[in-house]
C-alpha cells in the first residue's frame, strides 16, 4: 500500500505544473512552494523506507518485466535533494522577478522537478527517455525565461546540443530493444549478451549522451552560456540537480563496467580544465559554471574508481552550487548588474554563506564536499592510480584559488556596487541561501553515516 | 582524556585526545591569544575570525588522530587569510593570494599523504605505532613543511607578515609557523622514524639562509619574518636527530619562540601605529622616544639570540645537550650558526635605536627626544612577553613549566 507514494512522487509535481497557470500571478509561488514542500515530505518518506531494500512499483498493475516499472532505489534517493532545491528556490525565483517569477515560470520549475523525479524511479529504458526529454524542455524553457542579453541563443545551443544527445540515447534504447526484447532494466540486466558490436554502440550512445546532459569535458560547451544567463534560482536548479541526471543516467547504463578506462580519463579531463577555465572567468555565475564542469569531472571519475563516492558527490555537490548559485543571485540582484564588486559589505550573511558553501565546494574537511572527494581520492589511490588522486587534489587547490579570487571580489574589492547595497538580501532570498550553507556542513559532519547510506 | 564522534567519511572519525604535547600547545595559544587580544578593535570580521581561529588551534592540540589534525589544520589556514589581508591593500590582497596557494597546495600533500596512511593502516590514532609506506610519510613531512616554512617553501613567510595587523604577524610567527613542526612531531611519533637525513638537511640550510636573508632585509616586519623562517627550522633540525632530549628542546622552542617572536611583533605594531616606522634604517634614536616598548624589544631580541639566562637560552641547550648525547655535530654546529645570525640581524637594531642619534628632520618634526611610549595598556602585552621571556628561562626547571611538558612529550621517541 504504501509504495502508492511512489508514482506520486512523480505526479505531484507534474499535477502541480498543469495547475500553476491558472492561479493569479501572486499566488502561484506559494502554490509552487507548497507543492515541492509536499513532494519533499514523500521523498524523505520514501528514502525512509530504502534500508528494507529497493520500492518498486508496477504501473496499472502490470507485473514487470510487462509493465511498466517504477523504481525507487539508493539513486532514487537523490529525490529528497532535487525536491529541496527545488522547494527553495521557487520563492527565490519569485523575489528575483522576471518571467521566472509568473505563473508559467513556476509551472516549468515544478515540471522540471517532475521530470527528474520520473527519470529518478524509472524501472524501464523507454520510461527513463520519456521524462529525460520532459526535463530536459523544462531545462531549455528555464534557460530561455532568463532576460538577460544572450539568454535565448544560450537556451536555443543547449536545446541543439541537448536534442542530439536525446536522439543518441534513443537510438541506443533501441538498440537494447531489439538485442535483449524487453526495456525493463533489471530484466535489460539479465538478458545482455556478453559483447558484439551492437552492445557497443549502445553502451556508447548511452555514454556520449549521457556525458553531453552531464556537461563532461569536451562536451561541456553549451553549459557556461547557459547556466550562467539563466536566472540565479534557475541556475541553482540546472548547476545542482539536472547535470546529474546527466550523471544517473550513466550509472544507470548497461555494460558500463567495460568503459571504466574511458571514464577515468573523460573526468580527469573536466575536472583539470573545469578548473582551469574557472579560473580565468571574470564573471562569477560564469565561474561558477565551469566549477560544475570540474566537479562532473570528479564524479565521472568517482564512477571509475568508488561509486558509492560518487554518488555521496552528487548529492553534496547539488547542495553546495546550488546554495553558491543563490548566493551569486543575491549579490546581483542587490547590485541591480553583474558588477558586484564590494557588494558583500552590506551582506555579511550571504557573504559568510557563499565562503562556507565555497569551502565546501573547495572541498575542505569537514564540510560535505570532502566526502565525496576524499572516498574518490582514496579510490584512486586503491586503484593504483596515484596520478589520478594528484589530479583530484590539484583540481581542489585550482579551485580553491577561485573562489579566493571572487570572495575578494565580492568581500574586499571597492566598486560601484557598494554604494547601491542597501544591506542583505529579502528573507524569501537569504533563508534558502542560509538554509543550504548551514546543510553543506551538515552533510559533512555525517559523511560516514551518507556513505553507508548510499554504500552497496 | 579521550572522545571521538562523528564519522565525517567512512572509517575515519573526529577524534579528541589530549597529552602532553597537546596541552603544552594549547597552553602556549593560550597565552598567545590574550596577548594579541588588547589593541585597537579591528571590526566584527576581525574579532570573529580570531576566536575561530583560537577555536581551531585547540582543536590542533587536541587531535587525537591524523584525520582530526588535519581537519582543523585546514580550518585554521582559511581562518587566517581574511585576518592576513585585513588591511584590503593591493598588497595584503596580492600576498594572501601567495599565502592561500602555498597553504592549498601543502594541504592537498598532506590529503594524499592521510590517503596512502589510510589505505596502509586505517584510521591511525596518535600514541600508537603503525606501519605505513614510506610515500606517506614523506608526503604528510612536506605538507606539514609549507606551513613550517621549510625552505623551498617558505614564500608565503615573508610575504604576508609584512601586511598582516601585528597582532596577525604575532600569531602568524608565534603559532601557524608552529602548528607546522606540531604536525611533523606528531607524525614522526607514529612510526618506528627511518633517518631524517634530508629534514635535517632542508632544517639546515633553511636556518642558515633565512637567517642570511634577515641580515640584508631592511623592512624591520620582514626581517622578523625571516627570523620565524630561521628560528623555526630549530625544531625540524632538532627532530631529525631522532633523540629524545634534543626532541624535547624543539618542542619547548616552540613555545618559548612564540612568546618572544609574539612579543617583537607586538613591539614592531606599536612602532607603525605610533611613529610610523617601518624600517630598521629608520630607527635611529627611537628608543629615546619609546624606552618601554624598546626595552622589551632588547629583552626579547637578547632572548631570541639565546642570552643565559633568558627563555631561547634554554630551550636552545636543551636542543644542544641532546645532539651532543646522541653525537650529531653537524646540527649543533648549525644551531650555533644560527645563534651567531640572529645576534647579527637583531643586535643592530638594538644599538641604532638606544645609540644613534635620530636623523635630523626627524628631531625637528618631535621636538627633540620627547617621549612618546604608548598608553600603558598597550604596553602590558610586550612587557608580559618580555617578562615571560626572564621567567620561563630563570624558572625552566620548575614543576609544571614548559620544560617538562616538553620532556613528557618527547617521550614517545627512541633514544
Amino acid at each position: 500500500m504504501t509504495t502508492h507514494w511512489l508514482p506520486a512522487l512523480v505526479a505531484l509535481p507534474i499535477a502541480g505544473a498543469v495547475l500553476a497557470p491558472t492561479l493569479p500571478r501572486r499566488g502561484a509561488w506559494s502554490w509552487g512552494f507548497a507543492v515541492l514542500l509536499a513532494t519533499l515530505g514523500v521523498a524523505l518518506f520514501l528514502a525512509g523506507l530504502l534500508p528494507d531494500g529497493a520500492l518498486s512499483y508496477p504501473m496499472g498493475g502490470w507485473p514487470p518485466p510487462f509493465g511498466i516499472e517504477l523504481r525507487f532505489d539508493v539513486l532514487s534517493a537523490f529525490a529528497v535533494p532535487v525536491a529541496l532545491v527545488s522547494a527553495l528556490a521557487v520563492p527565490f525565483a519569485a523575489r528575483t522577478g522576471g518571467p521566472i517569477a509568473t505563473p508559467e515560470g513556476i509551472a516549468v520549475i515544478l515540471l522540471g522537478t517532475g521530470g527528474m523525479m520520473g527519470f529518478m524511479v524509472a524501472g524501464d529504458f523507454f520510461t527513463l527517455f520519456v521524462f529525460l526529454e520532459v526535463l530536459s524542455l523544462s531545462a531549455y524553457a528555464m534557460v530561455a525565461m532568463s532576460e538577460e542579453r544572450g539568454a535565448g541563443i544560450a537556451a536555443f545551443r543547449y536545446l541543439l546540443m541537448g536534442a542530439v544527445a536525446s536522439i543518441v540515447i534513443l537510438l541506443s534504447v533501441g538498440l537494447l530493444y531489439t538485442l535483449t526484447g524487453s526495456l525493463n532494466m533489471a530484466d535489460v540486466g539479465a538478458r545482455l549478451p556478453d559483447g558484439g558490436l551492437p552492445l557497443h554502440l549502445a553502451t556508447g550512445g548511452f555514454v556520449a549522451g549521457f556525458l553531453l546532459k552531464a556537461a563532461a569535458f569536451p562536451l561541456h560547451v553549451w553549459l557556461p552560456d547557459a547556466h550562467a544567463t539563466a536566472p540565479s534560482a534557475v541556475s541553482a536548479i540546472l548547476s545542482g540537480l539536472i547535470v546529474k541526471m546527466g550523471v544517473i543516467g550513466l550509472l544507470r547504463t548497461p555494460g558500463l563496467e567495460h568503459l571504466h578506462e574511458l571514464l577515468l580519463w573523460v573526468g580527469a579531463a573536466s575536472l583539470l580544465a573545469g578548473a582551469l577555465f574557472a579560473l580565468v572567468q571574470d564573471d562569477l555565475k560564469r565561474m561558477l559554471a565551469y566549477s560544475t564542469v570540474s566537479n562532473v569531472g570528479l564524479i565521472v571519475l568517482g564512477l571509475a574508481v568508488d561509486r558509492t563516492g560518487a554518488t555521496v558527490h552528487i548529492l553534496n555537490h547539488a547542495v553546495i552550487k546550488a546554495s553558491l548559485f543563490l548566493a551569486a543571485g543575491a549579490f546581483i540582484h542587490r547590485a541591480g548588474s553583474r558588477q558586484i564588486e564590494g557588494i558583500g559589505r552590506g551582506m555579511p550573511l550571504t557573504t559568510t554563506a557563499f565562503a562556507v558553501a565555497g569551502v565546501a565546494a573547495i572541498g575542505i574537511p569537514p564540510t560535505g564536499g570532502f566526502t565525496g572527494k576524499w572516498m574518490i581520492t582514496l579510490g584512486a589511490l586503491e586503484a593504483g592510480r596515484p596520478v589520478v588522486a594528484a589530479i583530484v587534489l590539484l583540481g581542489a587547490v585550482l579551485l580553491g584559488l577561485c573562489y579566493a579570487r571572487f570572495l575578494v571580489v565580492v568581500a574586499f574589492r571597492s566598486g560601484p556596487a557598494e554604494e547601491v547595497a542597501g544591506g542583505e538580501a529579502p528573507p524569501a532570498m537569504l533563508l534558502p541561501i542560509l538554509a543550504l550553507a548551514i546543510l553543506t556542513v551538515g552533510l559533512g559532519l555525517v559523511g560516514g553515516q551518507l556513505a553507508a547510506f548510499v554504500g552497496p | 582524556m579521550e572522545l571521538a564522534f562523528l564519522e565525517i567519511v567512512p572509517g575515519l572519525r573526529l577524534h579528541l585526545r589530549g597529552d602532553a604535547l597537546g596541552t603544552l600547545f594549547a597552553a602556549t595559544a593560550g597565552v598567545l591569544w590574550l596577548l594579541v587580544l588588547p589593541g585597537p578593535r579591528r571590526g566584527r570580521r576581525y574579532e570573529i575570525l580570531l576566536a575561530l581561529s583560537f577555536v581551531f588551534v585547540l582543536g590542533i592540540a587536541a587531535a587525537g588522530n591524523l584525520l582530526t589534525l588535519l581537519v582543523f589544520y585546514e580550518l585554521l589556514s582559511l581562518a587566517a587569510w581574511p585576518l592576513i589581508v585585513h588591511d584590503e591593500t593591493p598588497e595584503a590582497l596580492a600576498a594572501g593570494r601567495r599565502y592561500l596557494a602555498y597553504v592549498l597546495a601543502g594541504s592537498a600533500t598532506l590529503l594524499l599523504g592521510l590517503g596512502v596512511v589510510t589505505m596502509a593502516a586505517g584510521d591511525v590514532d596518535f600514541g600508537t605505532r603503525v606501519e605505513f609506506p614510506g610515500a606517506g610519510l614523506v608526503l604528510l613531512l612536506a605538507g606539514f613543511s609549507v606551513k613550517a616554512a621549510l625552505l623551498p617553501v617558505h614564500g608565503w613567510v615573508p610575504r604576508a607578515h609584512p601586511v598582516a595587523p601585528a597582532p596577525i604577524s604575532a600569531l602568524l610567527s608565534g603559532l601557524m609557523v608552529g602548528t607546522g613542526s606540531f604536525g611533523m612531531i606528531r607524525v614522526i611519533q607514529l612510526v618506528d622514524p627511518p633517518p631524517l637525513g634530508i629534514l635535517g638537511g632542508v632544517s639546515a640550510l633553511t636556518v642558515v639562509t633565512a637567517g642570511l636573508m634577515a641580515i640584508r632585509t631592511d623592512h624591520l616586519k620582514r626581517r622578523l619574518a625571516w627570523s620565524t623562517i630561521s628560528q623555526m627550522a630549530y625544531v625540524p633540525l632538532a627532530l631529525s636527530v631522532l633523540h629524545r632530549e634534543a626532541l624535547a628542546g624543539g618542542i619547548l622552542h616552540i613555545t618559548h619562540h612564540a612568546f618572544m617572536k609574539g612579543g617583537l611583533f607586538l613591539c614592531a605594531g606599536l612602532l607603525v601605529h605610533h611613529l610610523g616606522i617601518r624600517r630598521v634604517s629608520e630607527m635611529a634614536g627611537v628608543a629615546r622616544r619609546m624606552p618601554w616598548t624598546m626595552g622589551a624589544f632588547t629583552l626579547l631580541s637578547l632572548g631570541m639570540i639565546g642570552i643565559p639566562p633568558l627563555s631561547g637560552f634554554v630551550s636552545k641547550w636543551v636542543m644542544g645537550v641532546g645532539m651532543v648525547q646522541a653525537g650529531a655535530w653537524l646540527p649543533l654546529v648549525v644551531l650555533l650558526t644560527g645563534a651567531l645570525l640572529a645576534a647579527l640581524y637583531l643586535m643592530p637594531i638594538v644599538q641604532t635605536a638606544w645609540f644613534d642619534a635620530p636623523e635630523g628632520g626627524r628631531e625637528d618634526d618631535s621636538g627633540g627626544a620627547q617621549r612618546t611610549d604608548p598608553p600603558p595598556l598597550t604596553l602590558v602585552p610586550v612587557l608580559v612577553a618580555a617578562s615571560l621571556t626572564v621567567l620561563l628561562g630563570v624558572g625552566a626547571a620548575f614543576p609544571g613549566f614548559p620544560l617538562e611538558l616538553a620532556r613528557l612529550a618527547a617521550r614517545g621517541l627512541g633514544g
